[in-house]
């Protein structure tokens, strides 16, 4: 039997070998050639010449750079403004949901089963979960969020530092889950972080959700 | 021979942390071309590239003060590229994106169009999915392992495996003008380089 395209491509990169694939290999002089091939295409590949960055590139990045720094400095002051106000909506909301605590002393169940009830929380189980559960549960949540309508041009401000905030929190776990990757990241530890970009996502696809239904605070128009 | 990025003094990342605009340039003008190529043979797409470098660069001086050199700059600053390159290829308007007339060329014979071999391997490249174009790039020219792109990409070492066999054995066809229905033939010659 000749050896397939993936074993020769774990030949080619000094893979260990198994006797069998090596017998395959050596009986079959066509495979040898296919081998010289792909050490061929891949030489071909690194010898591809590097291409130049546009021209004026530069000085769009500095440009698209000052735009953030100027949108999260003043989405930080507004949200600072409207924390005080929003702890208070939001503790009056909870006070209206799950009744007085001291009137009614199921109302912290309540809650709790209501959260737990929400497609949105997915942290209720004491399972820890694995962290192929984990993978699968941040790509269920992708594409969720992928659903959600896309953000209005009209953005909720009191939402929007917390968004940024999230976005951010994410982007800094995929990097430190890629130099995982590159430094050979422990397995308990890699869960770890899987796990905390899934509440990440959780919050933040709640966030957008109901951001999505306008049900938060107060609207700005972003020039 | 993996890509080799360029090097930097520890001095000129000290400066980009201390928020040197003339550091930030600086790093713009060493990386800014290894960046847009990966991007662009990542992404088969030039506008989509330009995005990256931006997308890219805006990051990098926004984090350069995080930066804790684990790696060399130049590694932070790929990664970067290469997880906004892996999260357009995750996106449903990539997905659904017709390919652009100007740059992403219906793929003829190379033999047949009598172009060069870096024209028809470039050429080749563009034709591969877009998950295979990534795996291959990945692998065979930036050095990342089969079990790094199979993290990156939220799978197995297995999948990048034979994404990356897929990958060769439709870069081969694409390259020797093959019929598809006798790809099980060996392709003696196909680049003058081999």
């Amino acid at each position: 039997m000749r050896p397939s395209t993936e074993d020769l491509l774990s030949v080619r990169d000094g893979e260990p070998l198994d006797a069998a694939t090596r017998a395959a290999l050596d009986a079959s002089p066509q495979s040898a050639v296919e081998l010289e091939r792909l050490r061929g295409v891949q030489r071909s590949l690194q010898a591809l010449p590097q291409l130049e960055a546009p021209a004026g590139a530069w000085e769009r990045i500095v440009a698209a750079e000052q735009r953030a720094r100027t949108a999260r400095r003043r989405a930080a002051t507004l949200f600072a403004g409207f924390g005080a106000a929003a702890a208070i909506a939001m503790a009056a909301l909870i006070y209206v949901v799950a009744g007085r605590p001291n009137d009614d002393a199921g109302a912290g169940a309540a809650l709790a089963d209501q959260g737990r009830s929400s497609p949105w929380l997915l942290t209720a189980s004491t399972e820890p979960a694995s962290y192929a559960q984990l993978v699968a549960e941040s790509a269920r949540l992708e594409r969720l969020l992928a659903e959600l309508p896309p953000q209005a041009p009209v953005v909720r401000l009191g939402t929007m530092s917390t968004i940024v905030g999230l976005e951010d929190r994410i982007s800094l776990l995929d990097e430190q889950l890629s130099y995982g990757a590159a430094s050979g990241l422990e397995s308990p530890q890699r869960t770890a972080l899987w796990s905390e970009r899934v509440d990440l996502m959780s919050a933040l696809v709640f966030v957008r959700a109901a951001q999505a239904q306008g049900n938060l605070f107060q609207t700005v128009e972003i020039p | 021979m993996p890509n080799l990025l360029p090097q930097v003094d520890t001095a000129l990342v000290a400066r980009a942390q201390a928020g040197d605009r003339a550091a930030h340039a600086e790093l713009y003008s060493a990386f800014a071309s290894p960046v847009f190529t990966v991007a662009r043979r990542m992404l088969a797409s030039k506008a989509l590239a330009e995005d990256v470098l931006q997308e890219t660069f805006v990051d990098v001086l926004r984090k350069i003060g995080d930066y804790r050199g684990e790696a060399e700059v130049g590694f932070w600053i790929r990664r970067i590229a290469v997880n906004k390159c892996l999260m357009h290829l995750r996106s449903s308007w990539v997905s659904r994106r017709e390919p652009e007339g100007d740059e992403r060329v219906a793929i003829e014979p190379a033999r047949a169009a009598g172009l060069d071999d870096q024209v028809a391997l470039e050429r080749a490249l563009d034709g591969l999915a877009d998950v295979a174009r990534a795996v291959v790039w990945l692998h065979d020219v930036e050095g990342y392992t089969h079990k790094e792109i199979g993290r990156l990409m939220g799978s197995s070492t297995s999948f990048s495996k034979s994404q990356l066999a897929r990958a060769h054995e439709r870069l081969r066809v694409l390259l020797n003008g093959e019929n598809e229905a006798i790809g099980d033939e060996l392709c003696v010659q196909v680049l003058k380089t081999c």
